[in-house]
């Protein structure tokens, strides 16, 4: 006898397995968010290659 | 009889008679004015007024077998009582009293006797120590009393029902008609079998003259059923606890849930085979160098107009009592928002108290979903120090791994967790449940 319980049941684990089989591979939701924002030209390597900074000031990142 | 014309008798339109029409008679002993219901199958009737036990003649008359002097008890269901239950009408014709005593505890009930001339007896139990109800008929035969894994069992008609528990039964208080002898202080032996929530109570009446043994099929009842049935004001008085023949609800629709378990399981395993086939975790960029110098790499992420998720593995050697950080840069070739994440390790170890002790870890992975695809700069500029000092060690070397389309164990692990989480969680309330009810059986875990 189906009750309430087997459709949410059914409900949560089809809408788990959509994550895996749809947003997986995009991978947005379980990942860590990385820091998005303009960078600018710093400067350069030694190797000659420019180095970029993140544009408009402020603290991104760092130890 | 009115014949229909096919050898069937029709049941006559009323099953009962009209209430002004009931045999009316006086207590011989106390005067008490009694209605007859159930005739010519009584074998004693109990004065519910005086409680003197009284045996009808051919003639009806009543004539004393025990004359008694005591006061009536006002039980849940009242005498004569009338009620559509189990799809059919019946009249309380007899209520009796009894009580078991576990353990220096008494656990009394009352037996309300219903009567249908068509269908003849049912018994409705109301326990009175936890206010279960329990609907009981005669059973159409013996069952069988074996064992299964060494717990005693009895089976009828295809059902196993497991033994719950025996007890001597006292009779306590009697009043109405009877089809059977029966006496205030009465002793029987009553045998519980449960499948919730049905149940066989198998009853031993001893005497001089041998042993008698009544087999009942018994159900649970709601309260409320009852209640409506007998049209009694108010509520039902509520439950306590988890009563032998209790359905269980975590149990109902348990084979719904494992098959739906199976099925899902299978669903699981084949998206999860499907994911990780469609990943090939390409190494676009794998690189070490010295502590001295910020690095600029161009990778590529695949075709632009996609979305893919990436890891990026940070590992410093040889790294003791100091620390190292990666400020990663993926700055894309055809817009304008670069992506940066920060990876620090570290690696801490001693003599505490006269023992080693270490933590941390030269290695750490992060990943970053919702990447757009193309080409990017990827630019690694790292710091690292010993202890508190920004000082770094020396001969101290990172390498960085760059994946693209990486498989993310997450994805796998929640929809895995969740398919497996309801079932465990049904199945351990329903554990929980059975536990209530077995605490009070002979198997209890303290019996």
């Amino acid at each position: 006898m189906i009750r309430k319980r087997h459709i949410v049941y059914w409900t949560l684990s089809l809408g788990s397995l959509a994550l895996l089989g749809i947003e997986a591979p995009r991978g947005a939701l379980l990942t860590t968010t990385p820091e998005r924002g303009a960078v600018e030209k710093g400067g350069a390597t030694v190797r000659g290659t420019p180095v970029f900074i993140w544009a408009g000031g402020g603290f991104h990142g760092g130890k | 009889m009115n014949d229909v014309g096919h050898g069937v008798a029709a049941p006559p339109s009323r099953l009962f008679r009209e209430e002004a029409q009931l045999e009316s008679v006086s207590c011989p002993s106390c005067g008490g004015p009694m209605t007859r219901s159930a005739f010519g199958t009584v074998e004693k009737i109990v004065c519910p007024y005086c409680g003197s036990e009284l045996a009808p003649s051919e003639s009806g008359a009543l004539s004393i077998l025990l004359e008694v002097r005591r006061q009536q008890k006002y039980s849940a269901l009242p005498l004569h009582a009338r009620g559509e239950l189990a799809g059919a009408t019946w009249e309380v014709v007899g209520i009796v009293w009894r009580e078991v005593v576990a353990d220096g505890v008494t656990y009394p009930w009352q037996e309300f006797l219903l009567f249908n001339p068509y269908l003849g007896y049912h018994y409705l139990l109301f326990f009175v120590y936890d206010r279960h109800w329990a609907l009981g008929s005669p059973l159409d035969g013996a069952p069988e009393i074996g064992t299964f894994f060494s717990r005693k069992v009895a089976r009828f008609g295809g059902k196993r029902y497991r033994h719950f528990q025996s007890a001597a039964a006292k009779v306590t208080y009697v009043e109405g008609e009877f089809p059977w002898q029966i006496r205030t202080g009465d002793m029987s032996i009553a045998h519980d079998y449960v499948a919730p929530p049905l149940g066989l109570s198998v009853e031993e009446t001893r005497d001089e003259d041998g042993a008698d043994i009544a087999y009942t099929r018994m159900e649970h009842v709601e309260g409320e059923t009852v209640w409506k049935a007998f049209g009694l004001p108010g509520r039902a008085p509520g439950r306590v606890g988890v009563g032998p023949l209790l359905p269980n609800r975590w149990k109902q629709g348990a084979a719904v849930t494992w098959i739906s378990l199976a099925v899902l399981l299978v669903l699981w395993v084949g998206v999860s085979i499907a994911y990780t086939e469609s990943r090939d975790g390409t190494t676009v960029y794998n690189g070490t160098d010295a502590f001295t110098e910020t690095i600029t790499q161009e990778v590529d992420l695949g075709e632009p107009g996609g979305v893919t998720s990436v890891s990026i593995e940070f590992s410093a050697s040889p790294l003791s009592n100091a620390w190292a950080y990666a400020d990663v840069l993926l700055i894309p070739h055809d817009r304008d928002l670069a992506i940066g994440v920060g990876i620090e390790v570290n690696q801490w170890h001693g003599v505490e108290g006269g023992e080693a002790w270490s933590e941390g870890s030269s290695r750490d992975t992060v990943s970053i979903g919702g990447i757009p695809t193309g080409k990017y700069t990827l630019q690694v500029t790292p710091q690292a120090g010993q202890g508190t000092t920004p000082t770094v060690p020396v001969g101290l070397s990172y390498t960085i791994t760059v994946r693209k389309d990486v498989v993310l164990a997450r994805y796998i692990v929640v929809p895995l967790l969740v398919i497996l989480l309801v079932p465990l969680v049904l199945w351990v309330l329903g554990v929980i449940v059975e536990g209530q009810r077995w605490k009070n059986s002979d198997y209890a875990p303290s019996s």
